[in-house]
């Protein structure tokens, strides 16, 4: 949606005519100080960060109020999001995102959030939901429409309970989408089966899993596997003796433009009160997502007479999901469960029917359209099978598979809304575990630390037990849906699930009282250890290794402080550089003059990220050059209609890879590589780290008065301290809580106000880059802004 | 309708048709060209009426940069480089137009 966004606006003159222009309207966006309201009184103060500070009796007046902040302070973003996921950009945007609207339509995220909207309505959050609904509806109709409706041209649609569990759904999509499995099989069929394992392997070698760390989680209860009526196959066999397809290009393109990016993850950790300073448990987590003007984040505190919680939420969703309340502090990290699986039909009619195990089924089809701006719209068939969507492109063929049928959790009616809900009112970890029990997605690690001394770490949301006849097997490669491979018992998508073939709640790796624990997307356990599959693959363990370093050090030492835990935050070791120093190694002989003298540099590096050195420039845009070599040596044999970049293998097993995948061998490679991110340097006309690693947080249009300004940062794409530059995310959210009485300590990377004319628009990005922080207290103090009243508060 | 021959009195409707203008303006932007003609009326000629039409343009600039600048919005909407292009575009051309009404009546 970049530039030259005036062509396709129609309505100029009332968007843009002085005085009535809806542009320059926006600037007054103050609500009315009093406000009538169904659900009873409720008042909400803004502080000088902009964070909403909301306090009612009522819940349902909290949450119509928390509403009222959302929709004034976010509308845009909220609606740009639910049109992503409905697949109606393009109505406002034009054709640029048509592939993305195709996807999200076939995929109907829509009618899944309708099942979700209907397994919630009947529970507890139900009408709390509503009242949030009518909260941002009632400020859409009191406040002067955001500039970016404006600019665009269009009034936004109310919004309902379906957009709220949509927003879950992004996130769970976000967060556990994956086609690693499609991309692996074919490597496999046009690579072979060695070179795909060597490029991307299910496992990598390395000792910092988050459970059976030595005095921090080696007393976790391992399960004992009661939902197995069968042993797991061994991972590494194919789940059928099927020789491996693969994707057709023209449908591996659509969906590798789609696919969630893989870098999202997080820290997170807790130390025990045995450990701490104060005597009291502390926690941290930080969340790493899209860096964005308005940032992926709100920040809010909700203040009722049972609780009172501060934290952040997704715009449109109502309660805190990372934060604080009075009783103990929790976060998130992606724990990288293998909740999706690919199916692939015997078909008859023309592709009508499906053989299903002993009898045929009709795919059910539904025409959906697509609205477009300045074009033509868009037809679109939306086809399901049992297992969930059916995607396709492209011809097929024998060679090509260009047809799967697509289960994720994801597509069943989910209960994270209560889950999150029964976090902001715990009194304590029992409550908690309850609590997730109804949350269904997405899988991640949660860490908690509770005011009663109490630490807990869980991996939370269904995973699967996927079943071919009496066996289990694990979910690495494409079933054969005719044959009924790959089951998914008590699984309905688009409907109710019972989940009953699913790691029950109770048998999902979980520690409930760890001495600390550590938790930065690594791998969560072994998998001798563990009864079940879990997951395809974990993130490399670069932080993971660090991070249980550094924990480790400090329970050593004794008595942690916060501000040791913040100092751990801002942690900038990037452990690539001990990984890659074979391959800079090698590097060496080839290399001479300047260009040895700068290698000799990194090598004598200490490998802290920091902007003042010129070391981490150099090595992060060797890293960068290195992965374009290895892409243009050894993934020559895909099919040249394939993005190879998107087969690249991460950057820990890109340093593992010998002569064997270079033209002529490794070292010429990295010494031309070195050579080329040299030139880049130069060509960049950068002098330091901080020259290039600049924080470069845009809004959606890419205008320059809505983006936010650039700042010097620390820290890279492997450092706890996260940030990555290349692809705009990093630390969305960081959060430090104590749990003895003392404030806890956050920080967002921009601004809590998403209007562009507000003074907080970019208000904390200059202290998220440098590392600094503000308080996360949860009084109600701040400027009145609305009184809400009315109702009886039923 | 024209006020030709009594100086005072056509200040003092062109005043008026301003003050009246930016109200009108204020709510729909063919109100700017309403209030660009009415303030062109007391005018002596066409050619001052176009005048009148562009200074109350203008004027309709100055006073959204007022209004912007109380609600602590002008420096940003100063960096809209488009919407203030256009804004300028329409305070200039939509006077000019509005004060072509001086000369058919």
């Amino acid at each position: 949606m970049g530039g030259g966004f005036l062509g396709p606006v129609r309505g100029y003159l009332s968007a843009f005519a002085p005085l009535s222009g809806g542009v320059w309207d926006a600037a007054g966006d103050d609500p009315p100080p009093r406000v009538p309201s169904n659900h009873g009184d409720a008042t909400l103060r803004y502080d000088d960060e902009a964070v909403p500070r909301i306090e009612a009796d009522d819940e349902t007046a909290l949450c119509f109020a928390a509403g009222y902040a959302h929709g004034a302070d976010r509308l845009f973003q909220m609606d740009l999001q639910r049109r992503q996921m409905r697949g109606q950009l393009s109505a406002v945007v034009g054709e640029a995102t048509l592939d993305s609207d195709r996807f999200h339509v076939r995929m109907d995220f829509a009618t899944a959030a309708d099942a979700t909207w209907g397994l919630v309505r009947d529970t507890e959050a139900g009408p709390l939901v509503e009242a949030y609904c009518e909260g941002v509806n009632r400020a859409r109709e009191d406040l002067p429409t955001p500039v970016e409706f404006e600019l665009l041209d269009y009034e936004p649609a109310p919004w309902t309970p379906a957009d709220v569990m949509l927003a879950e759904k992004q996130i769970a999509w976000t967060l556990t989408g994956s086609f690693r499995t499609l991309r692996k099989e074919t490597l496999r069929a046009e690579l072979g089966p060695e070179a795909a394992e060597a490029v991307i392997p299910d496992r990598l070698d390395h000792d910092a899993t988050i459970l059976g760390h030595t005095r921090a989680t080696d007393d976790w209860s391992v399960p004992d596997g009661d939902a197995l009526r069968a042993p797991v196959s061994d991972p590494d066999d194919d789940t059928s003796s099927r020789a491996s397809v693969a994707t057709d290009p023209e449908l591996d393109g659509w969906i590798a433009g789609v696919e969630p990016p893989a870098w999202a993850g997080s820290n997170s950790w807790a130390v025990g009160a045995d450990h701490t300073d104060s005597g009291e448990s502390i926690m941290a987590n930080d969340p790493h997502l899209s860096l964005m003007a308005p940032p992926v984040w709100y920040e809010q505190v909700l203040r009722h007479p049972d609780y009172q919680v501060r934290g952040v939420t997704f715009p449109g969703v109502p309660f805190v999901i990372i934060g604080e309340n009075d009783r103990g502090a929790w976060g998130f990290t992606n724990a990288g469960c293998d909740v999706i699986d690919f199916y692939e039909y015997e078909t008859r009619a023309d592709g009508a029917e499906y053989r299903y195990g002993d009898r045929w089924r009709s795919f059910e089809v539904e025409s959906r359209t697509i609205d477009v701006a300045g074009g033509p719209d868009r037809n679109v068939e939306v086809k399901k099978s049992v297992h969930g969507a059916v995607l396709s492109a492209g011809a097929g063929g024998d060679e090509f598979r260009s047809e799967l049928g697509v289960a994720w959790t994801g597509l069943s009616a989910t209960n994270a809304t209560n889950g999150i809900l029964g976090i902001n009112r715990s009194r304590d970890a029992e409550d908690v575990d309850e609590a997730l029990r109804e949350f269904g997605e997405p899988t991640q690690c949660f860490v908690y630390a509770g005011r009663d001394g109490s630490v807990r770490y869980r991996v939370t949301g269904r995973v699967p037990i996927r079943r071919t006849g009496g066996e289990t097997v694990p979910g690495t490669g494409v079933f054969d849906g005719s044959a009924r491979e790959g089951e998914w018992a008590g699984y309905t998508p688009y409907g109710e699930s019972s989940w009953e073939g699913f790691i029950p709640f109770d048998e999902m790796p979980h520690d409930d009282d760890p001495d600390y624990v550590g938790t930065a997307n690594q791998r969560v356990v072994d998998d001798d250890d563990y009864p079940y599959y879990l997951a395809e693959d974990y993130s490399e363990p670069f932080r993971g290794i660090r991070l249980w370093e550094r924990l480790d050090a400090l329970v050593d030492r004794g008595d942690v402080t916060p501000a040791d835990l913040r100092d751990l935050q801002r942690d900038v070791r990037d452990g690539r550089l001990e990984h890659y120093r074979p391959v800079l190694e090698d590097a060496r002989s080839e290399l001479s003059g300047d260009a040895h003298s700068d290698l000799d540099a990194v090598l004598d590096w200490d490998g802290e990220a920091t902007r003042d050195a010129r070391e981490p420039l150099l090595f992060v845009r060797f890293l960068d050059a290195y992965e374009g070599r290895f892409v243009a040596d050894g993934l020559s044999g895909l099919d040249g209609r394939r993005d190879a970049s998107a087969y690249a293998p991460n950057q820990w097993v890109l340093a593992t890879l010998g002569d064997e995948w270079f033209a002529p061998d490794r070292a010429s490679a990295a010494a031309d590589a070195f050579e080329k991110a040299r030139e880049r340097v130069d060509a960049g006309g950068w002098e330091t780290y901080g020259d290039y690693n600049r924080t470069a947080i845009d809004h959606p249009f890419d205008q320059s008065f809505l983006n936010y300004p650039r700042y010097p940062t620390d820290g890279s794409a492997a450092t706890l301290f996260n940030f990555r530059v290349e692809s705009g995310a990093g630390s969305s959210w960081r959060q430090v809580c104590p749990m003895d009485g003392t404030t806890s300590r956050c920080i967002l990377p921009g601004g809590n106000d998403g209007n562009v004319y507000a003074d907080d628009y970019d208000g904390q990005l200059r202290r998220w880059a440098n590392g600094e922080y503000k308080p996360m207290d949860r009084e109600m103090r701040g400027d009145l802004a609305v009184r809400f009243a009315g109702g009886d508060g039923e | 309708m024209t006020a030709a021959g009594d100086r005072p009195t056509r200040w003092i409707a062109t005043g008026l048709a301003a003050l009246a203008g930016v109200g009108l303006a204020s709510v729909h932007w063919l109100g700017l060209v309403a209030g660009a003609a009415l303030v062109a009326l007391p005018q002596r000629t066409t050619a001052r009426g176009v005048a009148a039409g562009v200074g109350f343009g203008l004027l309709v600039l100055v006073a959204t940069a007022a209004s912007l600048s109380l609600a602590g919005g002008l420096d940003v909407a100063l960096a809209m480089t488009q919407p203030l292009g256009v804004a300028v575009g329409v305070a200039v051309v939509g006077g000019a137009v509005g004060g072509l009404a001086r000369g058919v009546v």
